[in-house]
């Protein structure tokens, strides 16, 4: 698959974000909170997380006072006045040194336990989370659902546990979604999990975290949690899966033009210009040569095999390079071929 | 008596001569093996690729400076961090302290005429511009990519940019550490004058020991690294690449196996020098020397246990995540009981507000923090939110730049006088550390906001609500440049026209205070006899 990277800009290119009650903005976005520090918070996991981050800052502010105060005042206080003045003779306090080693050692422990303790909780999935395939690539996410649907984009039931599985195919990513204040590197050859239960809607990004190139910056997604409730009610997540990741009112075409931005453009221009693969303009009703002496016409039939099996029929002068999308469902197939028909 | 007369008056009892103007000509600096020329081509080839990659940070702040691709593309932009890295990190803060300032005080301070092994101290030089040579080549031909870190499978797999070329520097800049940090050792052990007792040793030089052990131990570990990366790259041998057979969670366990204790390398010697000058402009016995001088060596000897720490998101198992995260802790007590040590030693005394003491006091307010900083990126849950953002670049801005550069900075204007024999202007100096001062809390203070608010790091651009931050960050960098300019035009200054210096500017107790400024190439005409310790000043009794 080609590099889908630019140096544009982090704006949504790859998707109209399908729906939630919340108007959608071109732009990723982490939802700030009121405090300095933090984003908005989203899940159990935060509300402890911000405890211990509270914590761990009164802690910070005790010692940096404790430190920093007595040096500025002995500065000021012990200002040499002449160059002969006489200096304390003592040089060490065991009860003051017992004391300034224990305390702090003390409250360290402490601090693990509460560093521990978030992290046991982050590590054990419920049962009934439902899992999520997750797939990084130089510079995307792929997300599979347990029915099979594939999306470019993660949506997730409100109030319902959810259990990524994450792998790479190329080399280390980072899945990183500030909301859940969570973070597991994507490696190759290696299944990391991390798990979540969402209890606000929101969209919010996912940003990869560990450096993998020059689509790094621009490696995001979007995390969107949707109500949970009937397959048949508009707006909720199951109706959306049911619908293999799409609003049920996307038409074919609009949901041919969606596809086709997620994941043809980078190598099929729509203006006639050769690209990695052929332009689609003209293309539906042409006849190609094959790189085989062969010719066929473009129908719908040629179009889906192209998409199923890409190595069956090369065009003349291209190489074999497209990756196989056989977990396309057919509705998103005729959308492809529907779209593919419209550039005349 | 002025002070100029009293320096006047060591120059001629000396008979004009020291080591500086002992020998003429580039050759006999080239062959010489007097630590303390060697040391003073150590700073300057240190500080100068630390100008090349400062400037490296400064272009990169500009590109940061608006989201989106200003003129830097991506994959300029990844060579830039790259580089900054790399040698800010193997080609300045590693060798400056214990290369340049070790090298020079290190046998002055025992009353040795040199270290153990001068010639070997020579070739370590060598093996350092040969580093610095293959790794600067980079800049010129295809670049680097891959972070200082060299992460597989990025960097043996996609990187199109010369690894191999930056890996081999890197591996003979650790025979250079390795050597002397060997060397160091000896001399400590071997040629301490008469009455030099172990605990009559200024605490720099259990600074320097303690680093000298992690450098020889650690090192090692990193060679053999680099060269299995080096095979994996260039014959396809699979050691770390999945696609071979490898494992690339492998690769990050032995990288941060070096790469955490050289953490340690950067700053225990930096500690060292700020217990020195903090004892000497306060003209006061140190606060608990002991405690300072096992501290040192009890974070050298922890540091060895706690490089998971840097992994705790890689996927290594959550055991072995909880067991570093508590050992991680330990090396925290250690840090704080120096931290509370160097303020008690400023109760009571004298203290001029000189340049090095006001960078010794930026020291601790920014080390504090860069120490503080840390704690959470060792509760194992906290950092699965702050790993590998801006969180984390600032806590290691404020403990490898406001720790390790801020007191190597203060340490050269505390021995500039030994050094080159000239005093500085202190009007410019102390300027330029208050620059360097709100600069540097300007441009890394900011990052922490940017780092918790879920800014990742080694990005060429950004979500737009960061960039109000990052705006300002940037302008804190050119505050913090034109600071470190200042130094640069304060030190050529006094190399012009500085005034002459006397043997002790400082009233300091140890021994390189009762040679000549600068010293003789034998250090002391005779063999000095010490019968007192280095922080022995006078008290007000009892």
């Amino acid at each position: 698959m080609s590099q889908g990277a630019t140096t544009k800009t982090p704006t949504a290119t790859t998707a109209q974000p399908a729906g939630t009650a919340a108007p959608q903005e071109a732009q990723y976005t982490i939802q700030p909170d009121e405090g300095y520090w933090l984003p908005r918070q989203n899940g159990a996991y935060s509300e402890q997380f911000d405890w211990a981050w509270s914590f761990y800052i009164w802690v910070c502010v005790i010692f940096f006072v404790i430190v920093i105060g007595p040096m500025t005042y002995f500065a000021f206080k012990y200002k040499r006045k002449s160059e002969t003045e006489k200096t304390s003779p003592i040089d060490h306090h065991l009860q003051l040194e017992i004391v300034w080693t224990a305390i702090p050692t003390a409250l360290l422990m402490y601090m693990f336990w509460v560093g521990f303790k978030l992290y046991a909780d982050t590590q054990i999935a419920p049962n009934d989370a439902m899992t999520v395939q997750v797939t990084g690539a130089m510079y995307n996410w792929k997300f599979q659902y347990p029915d099979g649907t594939v999306t470019q984009e993660l949506e997730l039931p409100k109030d319902r546990p959810v259990k990524l599985v994450l792998s790479s195919v190329d080399t280390i990513h980072s899945f990183f979604v500030p909301e859940f204040r969570l973070k597991a590197d994507v490696v190759p050859n290696l299944y990391t999990t991390m798990w979540f239960h969402p209890t606000k809607e929101t969209d919010t990004a996912v940003q990869c975290a560990e450096y993998c190139g020059n689509g790094h910056s621009t490696m995001y997604s979007r995390v969107l949690v949707m109500p949970s409730g009937d397959a048949g009610a508009e707006g909720t997540f199951e109706n959306w899966l049911a619908n293999g990741g799409e609003k049920s009112s996307l038409s074919p075409l609009a949901l041919g033009t969606k596809k086709y931005g997620q994941l043809c453009k980078s190598c099929h221009t729509l203006d006639g210009s050769k690209s990695v693969g052929p332009s689609f303009k003209g293309l539906f009703g042409k006849t190609e040569s094959l790189a085989d002496g062969s010719t066929v016409t473009v129908d719908e039939n040629y179009i889906k095999e192209s998409i199923v099996n890409p190595g069956a029929k090369i065009v003349q002068g291209y190489q074999n390079q497209m990756p196989s999308m056989a977990y396309l469902k057919d509705k998103d197939i005729e959308g492809i071929i529907t779209f593919i028909k419209e550039q005349k | 008596m002025s002070r100029a007369a009293t320096a006047d008056a060591v120059y001629d009892e000396s008979g004009g001569k020291n080591y500086i103007n002992a020998e003429k000509g580039v050759v006999s600096w080239l062959t010489t093996v007097d630590h303390k020329r060697i040391g003073l081509m150590y700073l300057v080839s240190t500080l100068t690729m630390f100008m090349i990659a400062g400037i490296f940070a400064l272009i990169l702040r500009i590109e940061l400076m608006k989201a989106g691709e200003d003129f830097l593309t991506p994959a300029m932009y990844n060579q830039a961090f790259t580089l900054h890295g790399a040698m800010m990190v193997f080609l300045f803060i590693i060798p400056a302290i214990p290369g340049g300032l070790g090298n020079f005080i290190l046998p002055i301070m025992i009353g040795a005429k040199d270290v153990a092994f001068p010639k070997l101290n020579l070739l370590s030089l060598y093996l350092y511009w040969t580093g610095s040579i293959f790794t600067a080549s980079s800049i010129v031909s295809t670049g680097l990519d891959t972070g200082w870190t060299f992460y597989v499978p990025y960097s043996t797999t996609v990187s199109q940019t010369s690894v191999i070329a930056v890996t081999f520097g890197a591996f003979i800049l650790g025979f250079s550490s390795i050597l002397t940090g060997l060397n160091f050792i000896v001399t400590i052990h071997k040629l301490r004058a008469p009455g030099v007792t172990w605990y009559r040793l200024p605490l720099m030089l259990w600074a320097i020991y303690a680093t000298s052990i992690v450098q020889i131990l650690a090192t090692p570990v990193l060679a053999i690294t680099l060269l299995l990366l080096i095979l994996e790259r260039a014959f396809q041998v699979g050691i770390f690449d999945p696609k071979l057979g490898g494992d690339p969670v492998l690769y990050q366990h032995f990288f941060w196996f070096y790469s955490h204790p050289a953490v340690y390398i950067m700053i225990l010697p930096g500690m060292g020098i700020i217990s020195d000058i903090i004892a000497v402009h306060s003209h006061r016995r140190i606060f608990g020397y002991k405690a300072i001088a096992f501290s040192s060596v009890a974070i050298a000897l922890v540091g060895f246990l706690v490089w998971g720490h840097h992994m705790f998101t890689s996927g290594q198992s959550e055991l072995a995540s909880t067991i570093f995260s508590f050992i991680t802790f330990f090396v925290a007590v250690p840090s704080g009981v120096k931290v509370f040590n160097w303020t008690s030693t400023m109760w009571g005394g004298s203290i001029a507000w000189s340049t090095p003491m006001l960078y010794a006091m930026s020291f601790l307010f920014l080390f504090t923090i860069g120490g503080l900083t840390g704690l959470p990126l060792a509760m194992v849950g906290l950092d699965l939110h702050l790993h590998d953002t801006y969180f984390v670049v600032a806590h290691f801005h404020y403990v490898m730049m406001g720790g390790a550069v801020i007191a190597f900075i203060g340490g050269l204007h505390h021995w500039w006088p030994k050094m080159t024999g000239r005093m500085y202007h202190e009007t410019p100096a102390k300027i330029a550390c208050a620059l360097i001062f709100v600069g540097f809390n300007m441009t890394f203070f900011t990052q922490f906001f940017l780092g918790t608010r879920g800014m990742p790091r080694r990005y060429h651009t950004y979500l737009d609500q960061f960039q109000p931050l990052h705006a300002f960050s940037t302008f804190g960098s050119w505050v913090l440049g034109a600071g470190l300019f200042l130094v640069l035009f304060t030190f050529i200054h006094s190399l012009l026209k500085g005034e002459r210096a006397p043997k002790n500017p400082w009233g300091g107790k140890s021994l390189e205070w009762e040679t000549s400024s600068p010293p003789p190439t034998e250090n002391f005409h005779r063999t000095p006899v010490v019968t007192h310790g280095p922080y022995d000043f006078a008290t007000t009794g009892k």
